[in-house]
């Protein structure tokens, strides 16, 4: 299997140093339209859809594989040796933050330094911790997506299902940025929304910058700074940015933030 | 005069705006409210005014908010627009109210959002519709599935079936083969006779029910093709098939002028079985044709027996497994024979054919090459 071709993978930009951009659970790479172009004068850029989303190769898809954020993780490390690529910035929004924590661990040296947008370790409440959700919710989502509840009608999904090795079919849907298969979106979500790595998060070697937005409903405040106190030497920022996406709402503050954070 | 128009247009749009039938929602570029009718505000059992300065995906289910901030949010920046999303409303008390939402981002100059402008309908009926949609779908898929199993079990079983008969008669056979070398009595030498021939009609028989299990089940009958004398094989057949049919005539016409490439048992076989068919529905008094050619493009065999005309509602289904024709007091078989050799003629990458008018009926088994 190509790899690159996988996680239809985009190089942009040029030079020795690199920059991952992740997407997460959502959308695909098209997230990053606003940030990483302004990087490409003085980075090379590589950005990527996960298996099942956007253009990648739906065909790759394995409902084991991708139900641990350990699977996805993996994927990462696979592209990046692929590209023969080391030492480089890793930039995670929402559940890829975790993946991106759990593929540094993966492969040592292969990140040097973390970004994490909007991250949550785990998205439901348990005594002290604040996730943002009761255990409940969760499973309302995850009903609500299973019953068919949630989105665009399924009847297109075998459009663009039952085309893997002709994408550009899935391109003229509109919303298709944001369209995936139903059975996939449901799984994703279940893998993303059900997992707890809370205990992945300390003993990290490379420093790791937390990108926190206020009124997020999906990762609050309390979870930016939970992430801070257990990621030791981290830094957190808590960004003007309301919502769950500051990379499409706020671009000009996601990507001072990051430069600043690079340039330390 | 201007004035009074823009004032009566002003209030026809609030009324359009208020007394819509569907709910209307206006938002900042960051998405916190700043104008929603009256209707989708008792959607949601309140009034307008307290929904004003919320986050838009206030609005929604758990499971809606977080569907909004992950996909619809991304979009309106990706694309600045959605349509026909479907979510689902907070839960008020009263259940939660599906409703299909389109969204539009007003963008200035700079590609910055001005505002958003979100359209609710109601989808109560459409959703019960669409749920009975599945519901027919899931029934469906279920049904099909068991009948797949079904004819899986059931292919399953033939093949067993053949292949659990065959020792047995194997058994019979070679008893009666040894029996008929001791002495007999006359009258226990036609009984055995008997025996042995039925034997033979049923072991063929057998064989092509597990030629028919395998074609069914395993992709198709397989051949392992070797260079062969045509004209040898077909001359040994046509000699079978005189033995066990003394009264009647098979004339051969070949025009081979090379080997060929095929599975000699398999053309025998096919060949066979044509021959047989002809000599049972041709007219009794009349001889049987059997013809091959074969040059540098194309090889053939073709059996040509003098008859009636096969209907034309027997020919459609005429290669098809337990097929037979009419109510023919002939028929002994099971009604593979057919079948069986349009397999082998596609093993060959061949194409078995029939031809059948007022006069005669002819089979040809063609392979170009």
């Amino acid at each position: 299997m190509d790899i690159l071709k996988r996680n239809n993978v985009t190089i942009n930009g040029e030079g020795e140093n690199v920059i991952f951009f992740a997407h997460g659970f959502g959308c695909d790479q098209n997230m990053w339209r606003y940030v990483s172009p302004v990087f490409e004068d003085s980075h090379t850029t590589v950005l990527f859809d996960h298996v099942g989303s956007g253009n990648s190769d739906l065909s790759s898809y394995s409902f084991e594989k991708y139900s641990q954020l350990e699977g996805y993780a993996e994927d990462i490390v696979e592209i990046a040796k692929e590209l023969k690529i080391s030492n480089a910035v890793f930039v995670g929004h929402s559940v890829s933050s975790i993946m991106g924590i759990i593929a540094a661990k993966m492969a040592p040296g292969l990140f040097k330094k973390l970004v994490l947008v909007s991250p949550s370790p785990s998205y439901i409440n348990e005594d002290d911790y604040v996730g943002g959700f009761s255990r409940s919710e969760i499973n309302e989502l995850l009903d609500s997506l299973n019953d068919n509840h949630l989105g665009w009608s399924a009847t297109m999904a075998p459009v663009i299902m039952g085309n893997p090795d002709r994408p550009e079919l899935g391109k003229e849907l509109t919303n298709s940025f944001c369209k995936t298969d139903p059975e996939i979106a449901k799984h994703f979500a279940r893998t993303t929304f059900l997992t707890d790595k809370r205990d992945i998060l300390g003993d990290l070697k490379v420093p790791v910058l937390i990108l926190q937005c206020s009124n997020d409903v999906i990762a609050p405040v309390e979870v930016g700074h939970y992430m801070h106190r257990q990621m030791e030497g981290s830094q957190l920022v808590i960004m003007n940015a309301t919502g769950h996406c500051p990379n499409l709402s706020a671009p000009h503050e996601t990507i001072e933030a990051i430069r600043v954070f690079l340039n330390d | 005069m201007t004035n009074r128009q823009s004032n009566n247009l002003s209030e026809d749009f609030d009324d359009f705006f208020e007394s819509s039938l569907c709910g209307f929602v206006i938002a900042d570029g960051n998405g916190k409210i700043t104008r929603i009718n009256t209707c989708a505000a008792r959607w949601l059992g309140t009034s307008p005014d307290h929904l004003t300065g919320k986050r838009i995906s206030d609005l929604f289910s758990v499971g809606g908010k977080i569907y909004f901030e992950t996909h619809l949010w991304p979009l309106l920046r990706i694309q600045g627009h959605f349509d026909e999303v479907s979510v689902e409303l907070t839960d008020t008390g009263k259940g939660k109210i599906p409703v299909y939402i389109n969204g539009y981002e007003r963008r200035d100059g700079n590609n910055q959002p001005l505002f958003l402008r979100f359209t609710l309908f109601q989808a109560a009926d459409r959703r019960l519709y669409e749920e009975n949609l599945q519901m027919s779908k899931k029934l469906a898929e279920t049904n099909l599935n068991i009948e797949q199993q079904q004819a899986v079990i059931r292919e399953q079983f033939i093949a067993v079936l053949g292949h659990d008969l065959r020792n047995p008669l194997g058994g019979i056979m070679s008893a009666t083969q040894l029996l008929t070398r001791s002495e007999l009595s006359d009258r226990d030498r036609k009984l055995m006779n008997i025996v042995h021939s039925s034997s033979k009609r049923m072991y063929e028989m057998i064989n092509n029910i597990m030629d028919l299990a395998r074609g069914r089940l395993g992709g198709g009958i397989s051949i392992i093709p070797v260079t062969v004398d045509l004209e040898q094989l077909l001359t040994e057949v046509s000699n079978e098939l005189k033995v066990s049919w003394p009264g009647r005539t098979i004339e051969s016409h070949f025009k081979i002028n090379r080997l060929i490439e095929c599975d000699p048992g398999r053309v025998s076989q096919l060949v066979s079985n044509l021959l047989a068919n002809a000599i049972t529905h041709g007219l009794a008094d009349t001889s049987i044709t059997l013809g091959a050619e074969a040059t540098d493009e194309f090889w053939e065999i073709s059996v040509t027996n003098s008859g009636q005309k096969i209907p034309e509602e027997s020919i459609k289904n005429l290669f098809n497994p337990f097929h037979r024709e009419g109510t023919d007091s002939n028929q002994n078989g099971l009604g593979l024979g057919l079948y069986i050799s349009y397999e082998i003629a596609k093993a060959h990458y061949g194409l078995l054919s029939v031809n059948s008018d007022e006069n005669k009926t002819c089979f040809t088994f063609r392979v170009s090459i």
